[in-house]
């Protein structure tokens, strides 16, 4: 629901133009971020909407209702100034109060309310205290106090915590959003700072020069910049300007480059993130790779994704990241044969969701190596048509059966048993990730690979071991499982064969509860429950994932699952399947490698190339000033501005 | 700062010494006279507050002192809120550097124009004089220097905190009642003793405004003097300079106390 709709609202200072026609939709209850560096009117914005400042054009309504023609004493809306703007001469009770007072409230209500709100914001026992009296930390929440305490329809805050030092200010972070929930108050906050406005805002307008850039949520506006100063304004980011070209984008100098689709002959803006560019060493020789391409030293010509696969893990599963870091190599070989079959088998809708695990990366990234999986290809062409007949049934199959989503895999495995575990199973898988990974070799795996065929058939069609499971989601992880249920598919997908074509004229859904009703003949119904109260249990994580799973590209789907590094790039996803990409042709030699923040952080000089690449590995990536890399990314991390 | 006076410039002290000796022996010396139990300047008779008695028994000085007393009080009164006023306008409306500079002009101006310039417009307008006029004059520089003071404070008051009020659901008469005043009050105190100050030992304006029959305190004194300097005159000054002492350390104070709270 809309709260505050601004409507083509311009204000000029002379020959300065604050707010170039500004066009904004605040909904209720939302915690909503005014983001751009100073000067670019997002104070202006918020004195307009304070009624401090009245714009020359356009129009801001309340609930429908025109709030310029109310003067600022008497809009239901506060704002918390930068300074504070405490009253020196008043108590903090007596500050607390003033509001309060202008309304001619009765003085024991006054008294209570003051009293209540003192309590929410820890300050009761310095109610007598003047305002000089206090630190900053305290002065904040006086402040803050001060505003709630008349329960305004939108509370405003300026740089709230621009004047508080670094461990205070995390603090009152939390305790803004804290604030947030429990008083249900629509925030409006002005920052120029963007750590700030991502961790506190559910959306962000992004303003530049008195325009608006871009409103998203924070997910969005880091992974889908629409502008090239979004795309260079948060976080850091390396751009790459050329013509749209068949296969990437033709940067002068530098080649044609791996970018997603865009319209052939024009010029656009590439955006890779650091963390999404993959290194390699060049000399064959190397004896150090970087942790983040260890796959790549192996085999380089093969594109999987685990500089991708890290990102995600990291987003989804934290500190197991680095163990999977490692287990790739070993497990993307093995795998590779077997999931370049499925892939082809399932088509776009498969792919998408195959990116969002970590296991799932190494095989989703297959059809990217086209070599590796050139040998497979004529049987893996048998194999899709048979699945052809029955698309629709494999593919939610796998959905629900393959090992693939970390969750969804935990989930369906111990849910057969009791749903309640599903959550608990999660460190589990994770640590049999990483032992699978210390041991395992391609070939260790390949033999167990075969018991473990008739397990995965089991869990297919519903007559699950608990203990057999167990094992499969172990090895899973490590790839095994891929291989086999690429198999089994074959095998079950005969039997479904009907089933699924039944089931395949279902409109594939954006809820969890797609998946019991779409996969009912591989995984039993306990399974389907799991996968459900996984979902609602992290919600957070889990329903926009389910969501991802079969929205595809849907962009508003992403939209409403913000917190989610799934549903980022299915559409590219889509691509990738269809074509393989051409390999990025960079080169470049490491300028300096620094660590902090838990990432490595590599600056590249490239050759041809204004500025430098910046790349981000998660952990100490071991690679050396002065060594030569290739530079590589997937199309589908990469954004594409139109120019 | 105190240490590096003390090494290797000590010998700057001395002019610095000398100053003060040179700026405070004169004061030192009339309120050292003012006790003097002989009437002679040049020798010392011993302790005495037998002048001070005479000089409350003196009619003409009574009388000087309560004109003086009305006249300091109702400029004081009508030049700090007059002040106020302007000076708050003047912060808060004004853009033009000129009209800022003219508001604190009467406080720069020559004595001698300025009662000059009063004299003729009361001729003008064909206004008696009397105490009203002395206060009027009064009034009109005593506005300049409340003017200055309390411009230089808004000058560096956050304005954020009137709009914070505002914000708050107050009008713009109870935010200035209740937020701009009390803020500014430190400012307003001292601007009022500096106006107060002036105007009782104010003489050459007065002396052109006063009516013959209603002198004030300085007239008087000046009267007095032309027949040479009595020792009732050095006890007066003494009391005078008590006063003043008092009021600009009282002010000083008040600053402070305002910087401290701000």
């Amino acid at each position: 629901m809309t709260l505050i709709s601004i409507d083509g609202v311009s204000r000029r200072f002379g020959e300065v133009t604050a707010l170039d026609s500004v066009s904004l939709e605040i909904r209720q209850g939302e915690f909503f971020a005014l983001l751009g560096p100073s000067g670019c009117g997002k104070t202006t914005l918020l004195r307009i909407l304070a009624g401090f400042e009245q714009p020359d054009d356009g129009a801001v309504r309340l609930d429908g209702e025109d709030l310029l023609k109310i003067p600022a004493h008497r809009r239901p809306i506060n704002l918390m100034f930068q300074s504070y703007a405490l009253f020196p001469h008043m108590t903090v009770e007596r500050n607390i109060a003033y509001g309060l007072e202008r309304e001619k409230l009765p003085k024991k209500e006054i008294r209570e309310r003051v009293a209540e709100v003192l309590e929410t914001v820890g300050l009761a026992a310095q109610a007598r205290r003047k305002p000089h009296q206090l630190s900053g930390g305290q002065r904040q929440r006086v402040a803050l106090a001060r505003a709630i305490v008349k329960r305004p329809r939108l509370l405003l805050l300026d740089e709230p915590l621009s004047a508080l030092d670094k461990k205070v200010r995390a603090e009152m972070q939390l305790e803004l959003k804290r604030l947030q929930n429990e008083v249900g108050i629509t925030f409006v906050v002005v920052t120029h700072d963007q750590e700030e406005a991502m961790s506190l805002a559910d959306r962000i307008a992004v303003l530049q020069g008195g325009k608006v850039e871009q409103v998203d949520a924070p997910v969005e506006l880091y992974e889908q910049p629409r502008t090239p100063f979004v795309a260079g304004f948060i976080g850091a980011n390396n751009l790459f300007s050329g013509k749209v070209a068949e296969n990437g984008l033709d940067v002068p100098g530098l080649g044609v480059l791996p970018a997603p689709k865009g319209v052939d002959g024009d010029s656009a803006l590439l955006v890779v993130r650091p963390e999404k560019i993959r290194l390699a060493e060049i000399e064959p020789a190397a004896d150090e790779p970087a942790a983040v391409e260890a796959g790549e030293t192996a085999e380089p010509e093969v594109k999987e994704g685990p500089a991708e696969s890290e990102t995600k893990a990291d987003a989804e599963a934290g500190d197991e990241v680095k163990a999977e870091e490692a287990a790739e190599p070993a497990a993307d070989t093995d795998a590779q044969e077997v999931v370049a079959k499925e892939a082809e088998a399932e088509e776009a809708e498969a792919e998408a969701e195959v990116k969002e695990g970590p296991v799932k990366t190494d095989e989703g990234a297959e059809p990217k190596a086209p070599k590796a999986a050139a040998d497979n290809e004529a049987e893996t062409e048998t194999e899709a048509e048979v699945t052809e007949d029955a698309q629709e049934g494999p593919v939610t199959t796998d959905e629900v059966a393959e090992p693939e989503t970390p969750e969804a895999t935990e989930a369906a495995e111990d849910g057969s048993e009791t749903p309640e575990e599903a959550a608990d199973a999660k460190p589990e898988v994770a640590e049999a990730r990483e032992d699978v990974v210390a041991e395992g070799t391609p070939d260790a795996q390949a033999d167990r690979g075969d018991d473990l065929r008739a397990a995965v058939k089991s869990a297919m069609t519903g007559e699950v071991n608990a203990e057999a499971m167990a094992e499969v989601v172990s090895r899973a992880v490590a790839g095994v499982v891929a291989k086999v249920v690429a198999e089994v598919v074959a095998e079950v997908v005969a039997d479904n064969d009907a089933k699924a074509r039944a089931k395949a004229e279902e409109p594939s859904e954006t809820t969890p509860a797609a998946t019991p009703e779409t996969a009912p003949e591989t995984a039993d119904e306990t399974a389907a429950e799991a996968v459900l109260e996984t979902a609602s249990e992290t919600a957070d994580e889990a329903a926009p994932e389910s969501a991802g799973e079969n929205a595809l590209e849907t962009a508003p789907e992403n939209a409403e699952a913000p917190e989610t590094p799934s549903g980022q790039e299915p559409e590219a996803a889509t691509e990738e399947s269809a074509e393989p990409e051409p390999e990025s042709p960079l080169r470049g030699t490491v300028v300096d490698v620094s660590f902090y923040g838990g990432t490595s952080h590599i600056v590249l000089r490239v050759e041809g190339h204004e500025g430098h690449v910046l790349a981000a590995a998660q952990g100490s990536a071991r690679v050396e000033v002065g060594t030569e890399v290739a530079i590589g990314w997937d199309a589908a991390d990469a954004v594409l501005i139109p120019a | 700062m105190r240490r590096n006076g003390k090494q290797g410039n000590g010998w700057l002290r001395l002019p610095f010494w000398l100053t003060y000796v040179f700026l405070y022996v004169p004061i030192a010396v009339v309120v050292l006279m003012s006790f003097n139990q002989n009437k002679s300047p040049y020798s010392w008779g011993g302790f005495s507050l037998r002048w001070y008695g005479q000089l409350l028994e003196n009619e003409k000085i009574r009388e000087g002192l309560i004109n003086t007393l009305i006249v300091a009080f109702g400029s004081t009164v009508l030049s700090t809120v007059l002040g106020t006023l302007l000076a708050v306008g003047l912060a808060r409306y004004n853009k033009s550097r000129l009209v800022d500079a003219l508001s604190t002009m009467p406080a720069i101006l020559p004595d001698l124009v300025l009662a000059i310039g009063l004299l003729v417009f009361y001729a003008a307008v064909r206004m008696t004089l009397g105490l009203h006029s002395v206060l009027i004059a009064h009034t009109v520089f005593g506005m300049a220097f409340v003017t200055a003071v309390v411009r230089a404070r808004l000058s560096h008051a956050d304005t954020s905190m009137e709009e914070a009020s505002r914000d708050l659901g107050a009008t713009p008469l109870t935010t200035f009642m209740r937020i701009t005043l009390p803020t500014l009050a430190p400012g307003i105190l001292a601007g009022a003793l500096l106006a107060f100050t002036l105007s009782i030992d104010e003489f050459v304006i007065a002396f052109f405004t006063a009516a013959p029959t209603q002198p004030t305190l300085p007239i008087v004194i000046y009267s007095m003097v032309r027949f040479g300097v009595t020792p009732e005159i050095n006890a007066l000054a003494t009391l005078l300079l008590a006063v003043s002492f008092t009021v600009v350390i009282a002010a000083q104070r008040m600053t402070k106390l305002s910087e401290a709270l701000s």
